[in-house]
């Protein structure tokens, strides 16, 4: 605010709606329609009379001169405020904290956007890496990720996972995509929050999200995709997700700082 | 004896003029008070619905309520706590907070905001008066699904009273989301644009775009309820031509905007206490206003994850999962702009930031089970199982009810004058907090080990029986919990410890005026120019305008 006060051309009152019993009135008059609909028609009638009743009335409050009255102000004009002492510590000119600043410089968030889209490319190859050597298809996990969003994926014979399914793939690669791109945004307004050493960051989203983010999947892909509980090797999971992580991360954290924008504009 | 006479008559006269001023008030404050209060009405007896419907749970093959009588119960439980605790509660604290909070004097239109009131109450009233009808309240769920509402299932009066009551109340609704609208839009503070409103406001403002496009739906499908039923049509007859998935898709296009109404004021609630009480600016506000309404519009484009088993299409079911899914993001935003706010905060432990703690703890994971059900291939596995009821609970306990906890803590000495007993509250905490994790918890288990919702009772050695018996102690601990609350606001009414005008040293208008503030709000039109004004007015060296 507000090192003034606007002061309207007013006098010592103030004009204010007339209190009025026609809004409750007319509240009841429909209450007891709607009771008169599911019991008797005297309370649809009584409703009725009721209702228009309260509308007469209530059409009659805005009339001139009617529905408002001069009201005395009688409180004194509160400003300026004082905080009562004690029930909160309040903080002091100078004391750290007191107007806490935001970093100057922070990662864009198009560092997260980049580092999400580089971690998605890097993070299938351990993916095929462990199809090749498993002697399975390259398909085989694309048609288990599909499996997350599409029912029946399960109720599939493994001959059938190892085959190319476009419809399948499309699925996957688009799970795979939005996955990478809003872990990749995560990462990019995450990683600045954490204290600003870069082994903290890289250790944050290379190491600590990735085993979370594993340890969820282990726990949930028994409801939300059993094929891929079932089939998949879980180090190697783990690997992938380990490999995305160090990649997003090295791509936020190497990217250049922008200069924040302040708050609420010019 | 003589004297006592004329003194009962002055007390009753005082009794009945008080009343009158109540009956017949147009001020928003009134007005929101009044809604809290029937709120609080209503969460005692939804709360005693719930607590009797978990005794019943507590051993299998139980007979402590008949099946006809459970099954009224957990339709009046939903529909009570969604329709007569739950809007009420927060339309009743945005009627007493917005207006001060944007240096209004009044809403924009105050009859209509008190005919708002009224017939909510009213509604609320109809529904109860099921209890009074041939064959008893509803035994529909809060959902009614058809044919179930039809006449050849339900022949008593007690579905019209439920449909009649709900329709009415929506008028009410309806009424305080256009006044929200217009007081919001019109009516703020010179100087306030939109961008400096208090978040709450935001909130509110959002809150009341989903009411006006979600609740008119559900009218229509009550008045084509109350045709078939009355008068002979059959829009929800399958038999007959009708359809029953039409009710699906009508309720639910306002069932799930609805979770969003009932959570999008309290975390307008945790934002206002989150700042003050970690003494720093909300970080992020032009995010989380973005996030807002970002949530307010993806919201109404998910309703059909509620109906994934009903055979829709498969590209219906990937669309309805995506959609779902991604109302997590701006909904993540808001918890991290919350964390980033109390990181590196000097934290206040008082009881509104206790109850916002436990609000963002408990809504994180009741966010994290409503992705793992918006996820179209589980949802196919738990649809209708208790871990639907413990998800639910989760969201609109551990958002809704705790957020509102925050609020109703942190803005009690503006609406009274006087402090909240700490201690109570405390106690009022830990109990909801201990007792919430073990109803709920408890639920998602029993969910997965396929106990299905809405069953009266189960049989022993199907791996049920210890979650439920978890459930019921928990709804056990839970209880005292509102009571104490309750008699917490009414000591603290007398006993209280003296608020002052601004208790919490912080920094919206409303702390501008006194406690409780007149009827006209301010001595003066308030004349802002940054989000925390009253930080302004008490540090005129070091203004915020200084730096927006």
């Amino acid at each position: 605010m507000a090192e003034e006060l606007h002061r309207p051309e007013e006098g010592p009152n103030v004009e204010m709606l007339k209190p009025t019993v026609w809004p409750m009135m007319l509240g009841l008059g429909v209450a007891l329609m709607g009771a008169g609909v599911a019991t008797s028609p005297a309370f649809l009638a009584l409703g009725g009379v009721i209702f228009a009743a309260a509308l007469v009335g209530w059409v009659g409050d805005l009339l001139p001169g009617r529905g408002h009255a001069e009201e005395p102000m009688i409180a004194p004009p509160p400003e300026p405020v004082a905080a009562r002492p004690g029930a909160v510590e309040r903080l002091r000119p100078g004391t750290p904290g007191y107007r806490f600043m935001l970093p100057l410089k922070v990662h864009p968030v198009s560092a997260g956007v980049r580092g999400g889209l580089v971690g998605g490319v890097v993070m299938p190859l351990p993916a095929f890496a462990w199809a090749l050597l498993s002697g399975h298809s390259i398909w085989f996990p694309v048609n288990l990720l599909a499996g997350t969003l599409l029912p029946g994926v399960d109720g599939t014979n493994l001959a059938e996972l190892e085959q190319l399914h476009p419809t399948l793939v499309l699925i996957g690669v688009v799970i795979h995509a939005a996955m990478s791109l809003v872990i990749g945004l995560l990462y990019g307004v995450l990683l600045p929050t954490i204290p600003q050493r870069v082994v903290w960051q890289m250790a944050c989203g290379g190491v600590l999200v990735p085993l979370i983010w594993t340890g969820l999947c282990y726990g949930l892909m028994s409801v939300a995709n059993p094929a891929l509980r079932a089939n998949v090797d879980w180090p190697w999971f783990a690997t992938s997700q380990f490999v995305f992580g160090l990649t997003a991360a090295a791509v936020v954290v190497r990217s250049e700082k922008v200069a924040v924008a302040p708050a609420g504009g010019p | 004896m003589a004297t006592a006479v004329p003194e009962l008559s002055r007390e009753r006269l005082s009794l009945v003029a008080g009343l009158h001023e109540w009956v017949v008030t147009v001020d928003h404050k009134k007005i929101g008070v009044m809604y809290v209060l029937m709120a609080i009405a209503f969460l005692l007896i939804g709360g005693l619905e719930a607590v009797l419907m978990r005794v019943q749970l507590l051993w299998p093959r139980a007979d402590f309520l008949p099946p006809l009588t459970f099954n009224q119960f957990f339709t009046l439980h939903g529909t009570t706590m969604v329709f007569f605790m739950g809007m009420p509660i927060l339309i009743g604290m945005a009627n007493y907070l917005v207006p001060l909070m944007i240096g209004a004097r009044d809403m924009a239109f105050p009859r209509l905001n008190a005919m708002g009131f009224w017939v909510t109450l009213f509604g609320g009233l109809l529904v109860y008066a099921s209890f009074f009808v041939p064959g008893g309240p509803p035994a529909i769920g809060w959902f009614a699904y058809a044919p179930l509402t039809e006449k050849t299932f339900a022949r008593g009066p007690g579905v019209d009273c439920w449909a009649l009551g709900l329709l009415v109340s929506g008028v009410g609704t309806i009424a305080a989301g256009v006044n929200f609208v217009a007081t919001i839009v019109g009516m703020r503070a010179p100087g306030m644009k939109l961008r400096q409103v208090p978040f709450f406001v935001w909130t509110i403002l959002g809150t009341s775009i989903q009411i006006l496009v979600a609740i008119p739906p559900l009218t229509a499908a009550l008045v084509m309820l109350i045709f078939d039923r009355h008068l002979g049509a059959h829009f929800f007859d399958p038999q007959a031509g009708g359809s029953a998935y039409l009710w699906m898709h009508l309720f639910w296009f306002f069932g799930h905007p609805e979770v969003y109404i009932l959570v999008l004021p309290a975390f307008g609630m945790i934002s206002e206490v989150v700042p003050v009480f970690s003494r720093k600016v909300l970080f992020g506000y032009e995010f989380m206003a973005l996030a807002t309404m970002a949530i307010v519009f993806i919201s109404l484009g998910v309703w059909a994850h509620h109906m994934f088993t009903v055979g829709m299409s498969r590209t219906l079911d990937m669309f309805f999962a995506g959609a779902s899914m991604l109302v997590g993001i701006p909904t993540g935003i808001k918890i991290f702009n919350w964390l980033a706010t109390l990181y590196g905060g000097k934290l206040v432990l008082k009881s509104p930031l206790l109850f916002a703690l436990g609000f963002l703890s408990m809504f994180v994971i009741g966010g994290l089970t409503g992705i793992i059900l918006a996820c179209a291939a589980v949802n196919f596995q738990i649809h209708d199982t208790y871990f639907v009821v413990g998800h639910f609970h989760w969201v609109l306990i551990g958002g809704t009810v705790f957020g509102v906890f925050a609020g109703l803590h942190y803005w009690y000495p503006k609406v009274t004058g006087r402090m909240l007993s700490e201690r109570l509250a405390k106690w009022q905490f830990w109990l909801l907090l201990v007792g919430f994790i073990l109803t709920f918890a408890p639920m998602h288990v029993a969910g997965v080990l396929g106990m299905p919702r809405r069953i009266y009772t189960y049989e022993p050695g199907r791996g049920w029986d210890l979650w439920n018996q978890l459930a019921t102690v928990g709804a056990l601990i839970q209880a005292p919990s509102y009571l104490i609350f309750a008699f917490n606001l009414v000591w603290s009414l007398r006993h209280g410890e003296l608020a002052g005008d601004d208790p919490w040293d912080a920094w919206t208008l409303e702390w501008a005026t006194t406690s409780p503030p007149p009827s006209y709000n301010f001595e003066s039109v308030p004349v802002v120019r940054s989000r925390r004004p009253l930080w302004d007015l008490k540090h005129p060296d070091d203004p915020d305008w200084k730096y927006e």
